[in-house]
């Protein structure tokens, strides 16, 4: 995250009028030692595959990112236009570090890099992704990953 | 968002990891992230202590500049018609740019509209028409599908518009200040999504003036003034 000094004033404080939700207390989880973890990367870059529908405004769903997918397949419709996008259009480790966790793993730094990754849209009220984000959960548990790498954009 | 361990970062907006093809630098900022998994008590926050590696240095380098002649123009029948004509000769002057990034690279962000590169002359003349006042906001942005598909076009756009200069011999990369000045304020690209905008805010339809709030980042919402 940006410092807000750094930003246009307008956009500061739009951000600082922003009311977030949040849910109640935070959770804690003792993680497996690093060389032991399996890493998944959560995204809300609204990144998602060519082939993929793109995200609405207020989406709170999730796009699907599998761990051997092609750098070249990926696109960004995240709804804000106050980011910047030419970061990404150079280098999609700028922004999903796929290609580093895959490294990481390689060296034996991580245990392993999950099969799947996901991208939501992050714009949208968490409260709206309240129960995909519960799934997604899930879903990282049943592919046995032990630590998630939340990155906002 | 309530996450158990945070590492605080100060990069702009869009880059989480900091510069991009920077990839020793975004391995600390990994590393630093994936170290905190040993915390054993939380919940935590650090912070990053270094500024993302600086791709600016102008004072060292001079100046970027896109480098975007401008040639002959066929007479023009009226304003809009020489804005278009305009803004399709820098299509024309930029593509084999645009074809030496995605060379390079192996991939290009263009396609979020469903579009491929083929398609960036009639997505801009699609934008210009809008611009132009002469055709119905409404009716145009509801051909298109979606009322957000206009302003995934310019995303296309914007992107062939940033790989393609980007892509030009200097002595150093783009900022991403100076990507956005020389696109808002130095090209027809830039002048027809401000008329755009500003035909599409001014309508009376909802659906028209949905993608006319996402065509101009904030920041850049007057044109800039030359550096």
């Amino acid at each position: 995250m940006v410092r807000l000094r750094d930003l246009d004033s307008n956009f500061a404080q739009y951000l600082r009028d922003m009311e977030m939700s949040a849910p109640d207390g935070t959770p804690w989880a003792t993680a497996v030692p690093l060389a032991k973890a399996r890493v998944a990367i959560i995204s809300t870059a609204g990144l998602h595959r060519r082939s993929d529908t793109r995200f609405s405004v207020g989406a709170g769903d999730y796009r699907l990112i599998p761990a051997d997918v092609d750098a070249a397949d990926l696109v960004m419709s995240h709804v804000s236009v106050n980011f910047d996008r030419s970061g990404f259009q150079q280098d999609l480790n700028v922004v999903f570090p796929l290609a580093l966790l895959h490294k990481l793993a390689a060296a034996g730094e991580i245990g392993s890099v999950a099969r799947w990754h996901y991208s939501f849209m992050g714009a949208t009220d968490p409260a709206r992704m309240a129960e995909t984000g519960s799934e997604v959960g899930r879903l990282l548990r049943e592919d046995g990953v032990t630590a998630a790498l939340l990155v906002p954009v | 968002m309530r996450p158990p361990r945070a590492l605080w970062v100060p990069f702009e907006l869009g880059r989480p990891f900091g510069t991009p093809n920077a990839p020793d630098f975004q391995e600390e900022v990994l590393r630093s992230a994936l170290a905190m998994l040993a915390e054993p008590t939380g919940p935590v926050i650090c912070d990053f202590g270094q500024e993302a590696p600086s791709i600016s240095a102008e004072e060292d380098a001079g100046p970027w500049v896109c480098a975007l002649p401008a040639p002959p123009m066929a007479e023009a029948r009226n304003e809009a018609e020489a804005l278009e004509m305009r803004l399709l000769v820098e299509i024309a002057q930029l593509r084999p740019w645009y074809e030496e990034s995605v060379r390079t690279k192996g991939r290009t962000a263009l396609g979020v509209s469903g579009r491929d590169a083929e398609a960036v002359p009639e997505m801009a003349a699609t934008l210009a028409a809008i611009a132009s006042g002469q055709t119905d906001p409404a009716l145009a942005v509801a051909s298109l599908g979606p009322p957000m598909s206009l302003r995934f076009i310019a995303d296309d756009l914007k992107a062939f518009y940033f790989e393609a200069a980007a892509a030009q011999p200097a002595s150093r990369p783009p900022t991403t200040a100076e990507l956005n000045r020389w696109l808002f304020g130095q090209t027809a690209l830039g002048e027809v999504l401000y008329s755009a905008r500003d035909v599409l805010l001014g309508s009376s339809d909802a659906d028209a003036t949905l993608p006319g709030r996402f065509l101009v980042p904030t920041l850049y919402a007057k044109k800039p003034a030359p550096a």
